[in-house]
């Protein structure tokens, strides 16, 4: 009797499980689904539409309202347009070569969606909040963009969506994704806010391309965060928020004809990347910071990249092994090649930089070692190139026109300045301080207006060189040794400040006014050199002759007495004439001739 | 003391380095001086010797108020008779002259050569005086432009010529090219040889016989087989040099005429006299007769060839302009300033006011080299430019006159 009743309160038992467990039974089954999980992974959105490789699932605010079975393979957008309805993709009522999509998609791995020309306008809506927005994206998955403007629409029908939208659209592909755009418009992608999105993001590990396609009004226009062996062919990225196009920690890239311009950020940014790396053919213009800025590069090469109106031009910060060639940089008011951080072994060849007088043409700030710039040209800045770097050498560059032609500054050691050719503004070149081991070579220096060359650093070498069109053309403020230099049409030729030692060897000097001055205490040491001015050595100091050192008055200056000559004879003609005329009466004439002095 | 001296010496040799003379300039200077020195020593002739003359004027389209004008200041002079040579067509100065005592000749023959030929061969005087419809005479012109004819050799004299109540910028400029004229070019070449390039046509006097004598070449003047119209006073006075007389500029004869305001007519007319000086003077040069006056082919050589040179000039202000170089183009330009006022002294003695018309005179100097370039590129074409009247196939015409019947005389009919 025991036993029946143990086993009828076992059957009430199970009965009263199975009957719970049947109950409760729906709602485990919900939060077991993989699309209402993916669903949480991503976000929570109004509506998700979950794309899998047997099945297209629509989930509304975590549930799961229909299920369709998509076509085999590629699924297009049209399909979507066409099976899931009108809030999530579809048509659009009057013009069936426009899609509005209102719904965010994700790409499951082994899907691919495909976005062609059967759907050639794509208006992505811009929630009003982060989970009412859209977006697409995917891992392991393929994005197939070609032929098509996609634009984000905002709440108010707005196109594009106001920049500050939190839900505007973006497009990302994660890992091991493939994602090509070709000829395609991407328009106002891209979100602000918490969840700071680009408007297209290639992630970790994922791949594609980008052809013949433009980036308009995105946040930042496109991003490549860890993706490898993109292909990025004649990209144009204008007026986004922040950054046109940033290539970060991303490897095997290959860049050809980016074009970037009006962005609020940087042009181009190169941001890491554990691969050396060329981009060819980078156009920036009216960037709000610099045209093309490599960030913690290794082996890159810059090939004639052309900025024009940026804030500032081309800036290398922490690159080792890096090359420019060729760039050009017109029009910035900030530097238009800067180079700095540590980092070394930085080349810049035959640059051609225009300024509007203000910031630097080329700097090499303190930091960089082993920088080299070659050829070129640099015209209209405030400083034509800075060097605070040690072991930097410029070489056979043209400046003209800048306020200082050649800075060289901070603690910069082992400085080689070779075959430059300076012509015009305030001052050729001016070493500083605290520099070491600074030597130029093969120069000229016209027509600065100031001074030629201003040293202030110890044992200082110049030689081989010429200094024309200066008010003081060699002014020296610490030791220095000058060699094979010809200094003339100039005020003053050399001054040594107080207590200044400096020798002279095959100088050629022709002052209008005075030759050498040296100052309290200064000493100039001359060997087989020639002087001539007016006052050929002056000041309180010593200059001391050896060799075959000559000093002599300028030539005389023949034209200008000719000239002083002539006028005086011409007023002396005229007073022969007075004289000889000053009978002379006035001529009798009737009263209305008024001019008969 | 001798410190302060030294100091000053330098500071005086440092700034003659900004003076910007070239050698160019220099020459060009020194080329200056060489007229300028003779033209220093000028002196008019002074004698009592008077000749009988006659006034010949053609007229044609005159300012009626100028030419009464004009005619009573001749009639002061006290001539022997006064020759108007009205064309048909000017009812107005007919209705003028028969005001006054004079002898008119109306023509319906266009241009100025057939008027002046028609007045001299109706004149019965040793003295004959050419002179334009608009220009009045001193109460002594005739008295002084007598004098230099008692030298035998003298065929023509010239007068010294001012303009008639100058007004505005372009008639003082021309007021300045006229004063140089007289003070420079044509002193020195009175001084040097007697042989002034060209006796202007406001009023040139010459001897009646050898007016008659080069008639024909007168009249049958062509160049590059173009007859010639305008530039009649070059050629007569290149007539008489070349027959070996001498031209003498008497300066104490005084005139004054009137000139264009208008840049537009200004420079029609300069461009019609720079292009009778290239005809004349080239012709000129190429013939025998300028050996005998050395001095006259340097003048004519010079200012043919300050045509181009003067350009350089500006060409170099550009030039330091583009570059920049506000330096030496302040320098520059201060020097075209001074160098100008020194070569114009004999104007800014007369009219101190004028040296701050000087940069303006130098910048239509440089216009007027332009022009005697351009003269030079269309030097066979003949029209008169400011009058109504040109060459066309090969003979002179009304370019006003009415399509359906306009007079047509051959020159030289």
């Amino acid at each position: 009797m025991t036993h029946i009743r143990y086993m009828a309160r076992a059957v009430v038992a199970l009965t009263a499980a199975l009957v719970f467990a049947s109950s409760a039974a729906p709602g485990a089954g919900a939060a077991g689904d993989p699309d209402v999980a993916a669903w949480q992974r991503n976000d929570r959105p109004d509506r998700l539409v979950v794309i899998r490789p047997r099945s297209v699932s629509l989930v509304e605010r975590g549930t799961v309202v229909r299920r369709l079975v998509p076509p085999a393979g590629v699924v297009p957008l049209s399909w979507l347009a066409t099976s899931t309805g009108g809030r999530w993709v579809a048509y659009d009522a009057r013009d069936r070569s426009t899609v509005r999509v209102g719904a965010a998609l994700l790409l499951t791995p082994n899907t691919i969606l495909r976005v062609d020309e059967r759907t050639r306008n794509v208006l992505m809506a811009a929630g009003t909040t982060a989970a009412s927005g859209t977006w697409i994206r995917g891992s392991r998955a393929a994005l197939d963009i070609e032929g098509v403007t996609l634009t984000s629409v905002g709440a108010d029908g707005s196109r594009p969506a106001p920049a500050d939208a939190p839900g505007r659209p973006y497009v990302a592909m994660g890992a091991e994704g493939r994602l090509d755009i070709r000829g395609s418009t991407i328009t106002g992608f891209g979100r602000e806010g918490r969840a700071v999105q680009s408007g297209v993001t290639w992630g970790r590990m994922s791949t594609g391309s980008v052809t013949f396609s433009t980036f308009d009004g995105n946040r930042t226009g496109l991003r490549l965060s860890g993706a490898s062996g993109v292909t990025l062919r004649e990209v144009t990225v204008q007026r986004s928020a922040g950054d046109g196009i940033v290539l970060g920690e991303d490897r095997a890239t290959t860049a050809d004809g980016l074009t970037a311009q009006g962005n609020g950020g940087g042009g181009v940014v190169l941001d890491g990347g554990p691969d050396p790396r060329v981009l060819t053919g980078v156009v920036t213009r009216n960037n709000g910071k610099a045209g093309v800025r490599a960030v913690d590069q290794a082996g890159l090469r810059l090939e004639s990249p052309v900025s024009h109106g940026d804030d500032s031009g081309i800036e290398l910060v922490a690159c080792t092994d890096c090359t420019v060639s060729w760039p050009t940089v017109h029009g910035t008011s900030r530097d238009a090649l800067r180079v700095r951080g540590d980092g070394g072994r930085v080349t810049v060849e035959r640059p051609r930089l225009n300024g509007n007088g203000h910031g630097t043409g080329i700097r090499l700030e303190p930091g960089t070692t082993v920088a080299r710039v070659t050829g070129g040209k640099v015209v209209g800045f405030a400083r034509g190139i800075d060097v605070g770097g040690s072991h930097a050498e410029v070489a056979d560059i043209s400046l003209a026109d800048n306020r200082v032609g050649i800075g060289v500054g901070g603690r910069a050691d082992r400085v080689s300045l070779q075959g430059l050719l300076i012509r015009g503004g305030h001052t050729g070149v001016t070493v500083g301080r605290g520099t070491r081991h600074v030597t130029l070579s093969g120069f000229g220096i016209k027509g600065a207006a100031s001074k030629g060359l201003v040293s202030a650093s110890p044992g200082l070498r110049a030689s081989a060189g010429r200094i024309s069109g200066s008010t003081s053309s060699v002014v020296l403020q610490a030791r220095a040794d000058l060699s094979g230099l010809t200094i003339d049409e100039t005020h003053r030729a050399v001054h040594l400040s107080s207590g200044v030692r400096a020798t002279g060897h095959d100088l050629d000097i022709l002052a209008q006014r005075r030759g050498i001055q040296t100052d309290h205490e200064a000493r100039m040491d001359l060997t087989d050199s020639r002087v001539r001015a007016p006052m050929a050595l002056t000041g309180d100091g010593r200059t001391e002759r050896h060799g075959r050192t000559t000093v002599s008055l300028p030539p005389f200056p023949w034209l200008g007495v000719a000239a002083l000559s002539a006028l005086l004879l011409a007023a002396v003609l005229q007073t022969v004439h007075q004289v000889r005329h000053r009978r002379t009466p006035r001529p009798k004439v009737a009263t209305h001739v008024r001019n008969t002095v | 003391m001798s410190e302060l001296l030294d100091t000053a010496l330098y500071e005086f040799r440092y700034y003659l380095v900004y003076l910007p003379l070239g050698i160019l300039g220099l020459v060009r200077w020194s080329c200056w001086l060489v007229r300028r020195v003779p033209a220093a020593l000028y002196r008019q002739v002074k004698n009592d010797h008077r000749l009988p003359l006659s006034i010949v004027v053609p007229v044609y389209q005159e300012d009626p108020e100028i030419f009464a004008r004009a005619v009573e200041s001749w009639l002061a002079n006290d001539v022997e008779e006064i020759v108007l040579v009205i064309d048909v067509t000017d009812t107005k100065c007919q209705e003028i002259a028969a005001r006054y005592p004079v002898t008119v000749v109306v023509t319906d023959v266009p241009g100025k050569r057939d008027a002046l030929r028609r007045g001299w061969e109706a004149c019965s005087t040793e003295l004959v005086a050419l002179v334009d419809s608009d220009t009045i005479w001193a109460d002594d012109v005739a008295a002084e432009v007598s004098k230099p004819f008692a030298d035998p050799r003298v065929g023509g004299v010239g007068t010294r010529q001012n303009v008639y109540n100058p007004k505005g910028f372009l008639q003082r400029v021309n007021d300045m090219f006229l004063d140089y004229r007289y003070f420079d070019e044509n002193a020195a070449q009175t001084v040097m040889g007697r042989a002034v390039s060209c006796l202007s046509g406001r009023t040139a006097v010459y001897r009646r016989e050898l007016l008659l004598e080069i008639s024909d070449d007168f009249m049958q003047e062509t160049f590059m087989g173009v007859p010639c119209m305008s530039g009649d006073d070059k050629r007569l006075t290149t007539l008489i040099l070349e027959r070996g007389h001498r031209t003498y500029m008497q300066r104490s004869a005084r005139v004054w005429s009137t000139f264009p305001g208008t840049l537009r007519v200004f420079l029609k007319q300069r461009l019609r006299w720079a292009r009778n000086t290239w005809r004349s003077d080239l012709r000129a040069l190429s013939r025998p007769w300028i050996r005998r006056h050395p001095f006259l082919a340097f003048t004519m050589a010079d200012k043919g060839v300050s045509s181009f040179t003067l350009l350089l000039s500006p060409a170099f202000m550009t030039y330091a302009i583009l570059r920049g170089d506000w330096f030496f183009v302040s320098c520059l330009a201060a020097w075209w300033w001074v160098s100008r006022s020194m070569k114009m002294l004999p104007h800014l003695v007369r009219r101190p006011s004028s040296f701050f018309l000087v940069p303006g005179f130098v910048l239509m100097s440089f216009v007027m080299a332009v022009v005697k370039i351009c003269a030079l590129l269309t030097i066979r074409r003949q029209r008169w430019l400011t009058r109504e009247v040109g060459v066309v196939d090969g003979v002179a015409v009304r370019t006003s006159a009415p399509s359906a019947g306009p007079t047509t005389t051959e020159v030289g009919a």
